[in-house]
């Protein structure tokens, strides 16, 4: 592509940032990760042991995040339930991108009868509820870690097609590509020299925004009943669970949603500072 | 201290459940005439034929008994007064009885209620071509018309409480016309026509349902009000904001924070009632390791079900020995419940031997959730691992209708007499005994329950058979039926909330 | 013509999979909707017999045949649970989906398009650092818990709005749109943020082409660069989210219209599922799969419209 793109910004931004807007962010996620690695031997209490008595404690000495509805420790349910959210987080979108954005983007280049059949296809997953994917998975395979995952990955298959598609729609007229056929590139050397670099950017922004909506709608999942089964934990389960005590007991729903907040927000955050560095027009300067 | 709240808790809870008049409804006396009353139920309603609708949820009666009405009605106290029958009376043997029903009452399609019409409606639920499920156990072989306002019930056998089961209204008790329903035919299920105080106007599914006062009712000072709105709100945190916020004046209840919320609010009223009855655990009798008697009472002990019960429903929900509760009437001396003991519960482990794995079967909900958990987290303490299968509700019933379970979540409902849902359940040729028990013994003791005329054989016939229940640990007992009802200060006369069902016929509203 | 016909074909041959998935999907979910009709206390027998009546017993495909047969000539079925026509039963959520849906999705629109804007200006300006923030922030709600607040706030504690509830618009025009505005506030909150990520992300790829550069050197103020120029072609992804926002929205905001009891169609599938009322099932899916289909279809369009190489290459294909 032309190295003419609009340059002034970059260094006018890098020139600008605070060190603090990465410092926070990463040391957010670094720890959130680190928590849930290795939630088994930083001497947590078991999240599921519960004493009833003890139930919706506020924070204490004893319970430093307090106790939930059932009296069980908070602060290990929120770093177990971190190691929940984040593999439900991140695999859900990886698989769905992964088949999605192949999907889209060979339909986008090939056009004609593969489009025709491709976004077929898509369009069929799409246009079929997520709600009853969802519960049929749920329902027929049994509630489970992998399967919530599995079905919160399949969800997000179209949504990823349809941006590496129409992306890819867009790039596959320019001059650049049309030179790049003139000369006799083959097909896989355009869709992979050629396109992918100009689709990562937007894919990758829709990646991070999808890892926040999955985690977020793994919650909603859970609202409804179809979430990870208990007694294992995740934030968007322990804010459904929290949130009929908000009044009584606000910790309960507000520290998990706390830190779903903190962990989108840096994520995204750090996301975007990524894809700056990672911009390939930008490096190939 | 603890256990010294714990029965004041009880006591009090039980008091308010048996003396439903509170004591602000007895201040205000004079009923005041006119105003909308809107109810907030939990869900919204399967339609209002009996057969399309097999079993009305708490929030259908709460809409279907705007407009139709029971034979006879209980009081608060459980004593008969006359509805639709100024009287019902059984023979000697108690193989029939007899309903003497009230003239001049009318429909509200104008046509006259009839013998005729109580036959109709009990004989279209008995024939068995139109499958009404709980005909097994209305108990009546069927109905014939003597004379025009004379209704004959031919009994199946001798039968003790008929006129107290029908007097709770319910998907068999509230009576149709038979006759709209011919004419409509399928749209009669959203176009309901009966006797009672209001006539059904609209009904927009999922949203509201509008009865509007009956002109014509028999009772010539009812109802007070001059329209009902019954909206489904299934979400329990914006039904109590609804109603905080006053688009609603009444909602039915059941979680404990917003009860105990509602309690503080000046401006809100509770309304309790402790039905017969309980929330239940069923343990499948039949398989592996449950068929072992340790394993089952090593669960009893272990599970301390009482504690349970009065911490998650901060004091509310009581938890008895036996599946009657107070509004059944039987009091039993001795139950032979099984102390919560886990030191006990681990040497009966210890006798049986060999590790214990269950797997619990539960509504995916968050009372399902809560019920498993506290489940699992006591069965942990004395050593047997339980793992929590959440299904929806549909394949729950499936699943433990074709005992494809181990230890399941169920109810026993809300019922003015306790024969039909002990037979139902433990009686061993009963085709929904999802827990294949057999007890000879258990089977006499049914019998007795459902054929004796006299109330104290029966009733020590009953807590024989809980004795029974306790000791081979067929069913755990894990709380009572408790259902409540809030409403805002200007709110009267709401009756004891049977079966949780929220009838508004003598309701009225002051200013 | 050619290209139209062949877009039909694909929009039919969509459909007829969608609703062959349907009715393989719903037929094997574990649970019976004879079961769910007759209670608790039903004997097997009982259950037999009316599966066989509902005609549930015979093969699948033969009865998938016949709904697809009767289904044509414009026959949804009835329910076999409210024996409710199925086709009535979606025609009358259907106002209050639509609505929800064009409202939220004009709120959504509303903040993200002036904050995408309003952002790119100056990417990394303070500005851009705050509508970041929020959207990331709006983001990591959840909409059960940002609705019962909204509740709290707008309708307990302010007084302002119904907590709950539809009116429709045969009722006062403003008494229908007090009762939409919760709702559609809490899904336009959580879905701008997609929305304005997006379209910022794709202005600011656009802002580094040759002809914005052009329209900068021959003097354009930046507003007009912004909105005359980079702002159109900048939409594909937009579009290509609000077409799926859309198209799911219509049966997609069960927890909006559960938590503010609206009766849409979301609340009508989810109960017919947890019902296992088949017919019900399989005509709502149908209905929402069509809606999409055709929504897409518009989608595919309007790429059209706003890049005039893709309507040149598909409609000579």
């Amino acid at each position: 592509m032309s190295a003419s793109a609009a340059e002034p910004l970059a260094p006018a931004r890098r020139g600008r940032r605070i060190p603090w807007a990465i410092a926070l962010p990463l040391a957010w996620v670094t720890i959130v990760v680190f928590c849930a690695v290795t939630a088994n031997w930083i001497g947590l209490a078991d999240p599921a042991a519960q004493e009833l008595i003890l139930r919706r404690k506020p924070p204490s000495a004893e319970f430093l995040l307090g106790t939930d509805n059932l009296g069980r420790d908070m602060l290990s349910r929120i770093i177990y339930g971190a190691r929940t959210s984040l593999i439900v987080g991140l695999c859900a979108p990886a698989f769905g991108f992964l088949i999605g954005g192949a999907i889209g983007m060979c339909a986008g280049y090939y056009r004609g009868k593969v489009d025709l059949l491709l976004v077929g296809v898509i369009d069929v997953l799409l246009a079929f509820p997520a709600l009853v994917l969802a519960l049929t998975f749920t329902a027929y395979l049994g509630q489970s870690l992998f399967n919530v995952t599995l079905a919160l990955g399949i969800l997000s298959i179209p949504a990823a097609a349809r941006v590496s598609r129409a992306n890819t729609l867009a790039w596959g007229n320019r001059d650049f590509v049309l030179a790049a056929r003139t000369i006799g590139a083959s097909n896989w050397r355009i869709l992979t020299r050629e396109i992918l670099p100009n689709l990562l950017p937007p894919m990758f922004a829709f990646w991070l925004v999808a890892m926040s909506v999955v985690i977020v709608a793994e919650g909603a999942l859970s609202f409804l009943g179809l979430g990870i089964p208990a007694p294992q934990p995740s934030w968007g389960g322990m804010i459904a669970d929290g949130r009929e005590a908000l009044d009584a007991a606000p910790h309960t729903a507000l520290i998990p949603a706390g830190v779903m907040f903190l962990t989108v927000l840096s994520l995204n955050f750090l996301g975007d500072i990524v894809r700056n560095m990672v911009d390939p027009r930008r490096s190939a300067l | 201290m603890g256990v010294m709240s714990r029965r004041f808790g009880l006591v009090a809870a039980l008091a308010a459940g048996l003396a439903t008049v509170p004591a602000w409804a007895q201040q205000a006396a004079a009923p005041v005439k006119g105003g909308t009353l809107t109810i907030g139920v939990e869900s919204d309603f399967e339609g209002f034929d009996p057969i399309k609708a097999g079993v009305y949820s708490n929030s259908t009666v709460t809409a279907a008994s705007l407009f139709y009405e029971t034979l006879m009605r209980l009081d608060d106290k459980g004593n008969l007064i006359p509805a639709l029958a100024l009287s019902m009376n059984a023979n000697e043997d108690g193989t029939i009885w007899i309903a003497k029903l009230r003239p001049g009452v009318k429909f509200h399609d104008g046509t006259p209620f009839t013998a005729q019409a109580v036959a109709d409606h009990f004989n279209r639920l008995l024939d068995p071509a139109n499958r009404y499920a709980g005909r097994v156990y209305l108990a009546i072989e069927k109905v014939e018309v003597q004379d025009e306002l004379t209704a004959v019930f031919k009994m199946r056998g001798p039968n003790a409480a008929l006129a107290k089961v029908l007097a709770q209204p319910g998907v068999a008790t509230l009576i149709i016309s038979v006759k709209a329903l011919n004419e409509k035919g399928a749209d009669y299920n959203r176009n309901p026509v009966g006797t009672g105080p209001f006539v059904f106007k609209e009904w927009r599914a999922a949203d509201r349902l509008i009865a509007e006062r009956n002109p014509n009712y028999w009772d010539k000072d009812k109802p007070y009000l001059d329209r009902v709105i019954v909206r489904p709100l299934p979400d329990s945190d914006a039904r109590y904001a609804s109603l905080a916020k006053g688009d609603v004046q009444v909602i039915w209840e059941d979680r404990a924070e917003n009860i105990v919320k509602a309690k503080k609010d000046r401006n809100l009223n509770v309304q309790t009632w402790i039905g017969s009855g309980a929330l239940v655990v069923p343990l499948n009798t039949v398989k592996e390791p449950l068929n072992d008697k340790r394993v089952r009472q090593a669960i009893a002990m272990g599970l301390n079900r009482k504690a349970n019960a009065e911490v998650l429903s901060q004091g509310l929900r009581p938890v008895f020995d036996d599946p009657y509760g107070p509004s059944s009437g039987i009091v039993c001396k001795d139950n032979g419940a099984l102390p919560y003991d886990p030191e006990r519960a681990k040497k009966l482990l210890a006798d049986y031997g060999k590790p214990v794995q269950l797997t619990m079967t539960i509504t995916a909900t968050p009372r399902g959730r809560e019920g498993g958990q506290v489940f699992q987290a006591d069965m942990k303490k004395i050593g047997i691992d339980v793992i929590i299968k959440p299904v929806d509700q549909t394949q729950l019933v499936k699943e433990t209708i074709a005992r494809d379970f181990q230890i399941s979540g169920w109810r026993i409902i809300d019922y003015p007499d306790v024969d039909t849902q002990m037979f139902a359940n433990f009686f061993s040729k009963s085709p929904i005994n999802f827990s294949g028990y057999n007890n000879p013994e258990a089977d006499r003791l049914l019998m007795v329950g459902r054929t004796n005329l006299d109330e104290k054989v029966r009733f020590q016939a009953y807590c024989d058979l809980v004795k029974i229940l306790n000791d081979d640990v067929v069913w755990l007992w894990t709380g009572s039926n408790i259902d409540f009802a809030i409403m805002r200060k200007n709110v009267h006369n709401i009756p004891a909330l049977r079966g949780g069902a929220i009838q508004a016929e003598s309701a009225w509203l002051s200013k | 013509m050619t290209w139209l016909s062949r877009q039909l074909l694909r929009l039919v041959a969509v459909l007829f999979a969608v609703t062959l998935l349907t009715y393989f999907i719903v037929n094997i979910l574990p649970g019976d909707v004879a079961i769910v009709i007759l209670g608790n206390l039903a004997t097997p027998e009982d259950i037999a017999g009316l599966r066989k009546d509902l005609g549930l017993d015979r093969p699948m495909l033969v009865r998938y045949f016949e709904w697809l047969g009767s289904a044509l000539s414009g026959d949804l079925g009835r329910s076999y649970r409210t024996s409710e026509p199925v086709a009535q039963a979606i025609i009358d959520r259907l106002p209050v989906s639509l609505q929800l849906m064009v409202m939220a999705q004009l709120t959504a629109v509303g903040i993200a398009i002036p904050a995408a804007l309003l952002s790119v200006r100056k990417p990394g300006g303070i500005f851009d650092r705050i509508s970041a923030a929020s959207a990331f922030g709006f983001l990591a709600v959840p909409s059960f818990m940002l609705g019962i607040v909204l509740i709290y706030v707008f309708s307990v504690r302010f007084d302002l709005l119904p907590a709950t509830g539809f009116t429709p618009m045969s009722e006062g025009l403003w008494d229908n749109l007090e009762s939409m505005i919760l709702p559609a506030l809490t899904l336009g909150l959580i879905e701008w943020t997609v929305l304005m990520r997006v379209l910022r992300s794709d202005l600011l790829t656009t802002l580094k082409e040759d002809f914005i550069l052009l329209a900068r050197a021959k003097g354009l103020p930046p507003w007009r660069v912004l909105l005359g120029h980079a702002l159109r072609p900048s939409s594909f992804t937009l579009i290509t989210v609000l077409g799926l926002n859309i198209g799911g929205l219509i049966g997609g905001a069960v927890i909006v219209e559960q938590i503010f009891a609206l009766p849409g169609v979301g609340r009508l599938l989810l109960g017919a599922i947890f019902n296992r009322d088949l017919i019900l099932v399989q005509g709502t899916v149908t209905f929402i799969a069509t809606s999409f289909v055709v929504i897409n279809f518009l989608v595919d369009m309007l790429y059209a419209v706003l890049d005039p190489r893709v309507r040149h290459v598909r409609f000579r294909s």
